[in-house]
């Protein structure tokens, strides 16, 4: 559940960014469409408590963000959210499975080597899994970094752009496999988007 | 997966910068550590060959050069002294014990030292195998002797005139015959060829020649003061009233050690000059890992993980620099000691073992430790202002 109330964010004094409230109930999925510029990234750096908004609340579940202290803030995004970023990170001086192992061990310290192989199988990279991920393929970064998102099943999935370098096909097959991973979770899944062929796949659109 | 892993994993990802950062690291430790032993050792090593001499007689010339030849067998001695004015020092009440020593040959470049049994009682040197020496031309050889020169019991040599190797001249007709063996004692004697005093004379003497005990010479006499007060009296009355000169071995060596130690503390400051600069390198090596890193930090902490886990994630891939240089560098200042040891060996008839970490040592890696962890701290403050939301929102 996510609930957002008069939520603003400055850059700087002629740099403001104020938001339309949000209000997504438990395992709804929102896109979020806007041209360039509008604040997208913003708006999601914001519900992931990587920004700390100038004025306005943010509470998903039962916990209003701006309340948290940093360490919780760091500890609460580790467990509830997965996020997809526009650009692909990774750790590079690990394989693709000690990646997933990583996230897994933020910030619980969790060990579950059959969740890495489960999931890593559901995406098609379950051989990939001893592999530098320098290694891979743009397509296999894409999953590598949905794989990452949702490991550690979270309650809120972000995407931001995660179309933007696919073609209409893998497109879809992406977006399906994000619905599919949300809906297996109960999880809210937030999708940050200008691509159009992604605006039919969903019915709850927020335009910014 | 954890963070002492990852640290790892990070450190060994960029071989070449950990390379580079261990070098100096390694090199300064490899210094302190190998000049902290070798000057120990040393000290060591000539503290125990001195000890049973408190005193010796010989030629004037510098007292430095007699310690060093008679009781260190390392230089060449001053020259003769009368054996009759030897005998006479040695009636005095204020000595307890003395013995006289005499040079002239070597057989392979290991001294042939003439002397008297009791010679080998200031040593507490005994027999492994064979007996002493009771006529002339028979030798009893120092342990380290007989492997090098590889001679056993019943073996014959020649001697050459000198005490180098290089000398051209042999002795013709008179074969020396090895009739003991000592055990090792870690001491000078365990370099030696011992035979009698009258071995030398005969060696030097002319055929048909008589020994006139009026001309009879020998090198030197080394002397145990049977009480404190010898100290005071003894060289001072040999210096004054004889045309011998008295050297007090301790003061010497004291004094030779000092001249060394204003060599060895100079080294001492450079290599910990080089530790310095080794944490500055550290330093440097570890702020370009953490501007390299920083979108790998930011994803870190949209993990979940905290600053300060951040913060330790820096200071474990220092602390596994700092503890793998001074593992390297300590083995490389034993491979060196140990290079010198067996150097030393041939030259000098010393050896350096391989001692067990010293105290000294550590504190040295507590040093290291120190300096890596100051280096790291530093080098990772700006993760606490790592802006996360701005590194990965940035293209790449």
């Amino acid at each position: 559940m996510i609930k957002t109330s008069k939520l603003q964010f400055s850059y700087s004094t002629e740099n403001t960014f104020g938001f339309p409230d949000i209000s997504l109930p438990e395992g709804e999925h929102l896109l979020i469409l806007g041209s360039s510029g509008v604040g997208k990234t913003t708006l999601l750096h914001l519900l992931a408590g990587l920004l700390p908004a100038s004025s306005g609340n943010i509470t998903i579940g039962n916990t209003a963000l701006e309340q948290l202290s940093r360490k919780k803030l760091d500890a609460f995004r580790g467990r509830q959210m997965g996020i997809i970023f526009q650009n692909d990170y990774f750790i590079h001086a690990l394989s693709v499975g000690e990646n997933l192992a990583l996230r897994l061990y933020f910030p619980d310290k969790k060990k579950d080597p059959t969740r890495i192989k489960e999931l890593a199988e559901r995406l098609g990279i379950l051989e990939l899994l001893p592999k530098k991920v320098t290694a891979l393929s743009e397509g296999q970064r894409q999953r590598l970094s949905i794989a990452l998102a949702l490991i550690n099943k979270p309650k809120i999935i972000f995407a931001d752009e995660p179309t933007a370098s696919l073609d209409d096909k893998n497109c879809e097959k992406v977006i399906a496999l994000l619905k599919e991973e949300a809906s297996n979770s109960n999880a809210n899944l937030l999708i940050i988007t200008h691509d159009q062929r992604v605006k039919t796949m969903f019915k709850n659109h927020l335009y910014l | 997966m954890n963070l002492v892993k990852l640290s790892f994993k990070n450190l060994i990802s960029k071989p070449l910068n950990a390379v580079l950062s261990l070098l100096l690291l390694v090199l300064s430790v490899a210094l302190v550590t190998f000049m902290l032993q070798l000057s120990a050792q040393v000290k060591g090593n000539l503290d125990k060959n001195i000890k049973p001499v408190d005193l010796v007689v010989g030629a004037k010339g510098s007292p430095l050069q007699l310690v060093l030849s008679s009781v260190l067998h390392i230089d060449a001695p001053t020259g003769n002294i009368k054996l009759k004015d030897a005998e006479k020092l040695r009636k005095s009440r204020l000595v307890k014990a003395a013995v006289p020593v005499s040079y002239g040959d070597n057989y392979k470049g290991v001294r042939i030292l003439g002397t008297e049994t009791s010679y080998l009682k200031l040593y507490h040197a005994e027999l492994e195998n064979g007996t002493l020496f009771n006529t002339s031309h028979q030798v009893v050889l120092g342990s380290a002797t007989a492997k090098k020169l590889n001679l056993k019991l019943g073996d014959t040599f020649l001697s050459s005139h000198g005490l180098a190797d290089q000398s051209l001249e042999e002795h013709h007709g008179h074969p020396f015959k090895v009739v003991g063996i000592l055990k090792t004692t870690g001491s000078v004697v365990d370099n030696l060829i011992i035979t009698s005093l009258e071995s030398i004379w005969d060696v030097h003497s002319h055929p048909g020649e008589e020994h006139h005990d009026d001309d009879l010479e020998v090198t030197s006499l080394l002397i145990q003061f049977s009480n404190p007060m010898a100290m005071m009296q003894l060289p001072r009355y040999i210096n004054d009233k004889t045309n011998m000169q008295a050297a007090l071995p301790s003061l010497e060596i004291n004094r030779l050690v000092k001249l060394l130690g204003v060599g060895v503390q100079t080294i001492q400051l450079i290599a910990i000059a080089i530790l310095l600069v080794s944490g500055l390198s550290i330093f440097i090596s570890l702020l370009k890992a953490i501007r390299e890193r920083r979108q790998e930090l930011a994803l870190l902490r949209t993990y979940g993980a905290t600053s300060g886990q951040l913060l330790w994630l820096v200071l474990l891939e220092g602390l596994f620099l700092g503890f793998i240089g001074y593992v390297l560098g300590w083995l490389i200042g034993r491979l060196g000691l140990w290079v010198i040891s067996t150097y030393a060996q041939n030259s000098y008839g010393y050896t350096f073992n391989l001692a067990t970490p010293t105290k000294w040592e550590a504190l040295l890696l507590l040093a290291t430790l120190g300096i890596t962890v100051l280096a790291s701290v530093l080098a990772s403050l700006s993760v606490f202002k790592l802006n996360v939301s701005k590194i990965l929102s940035a293209e790449k």
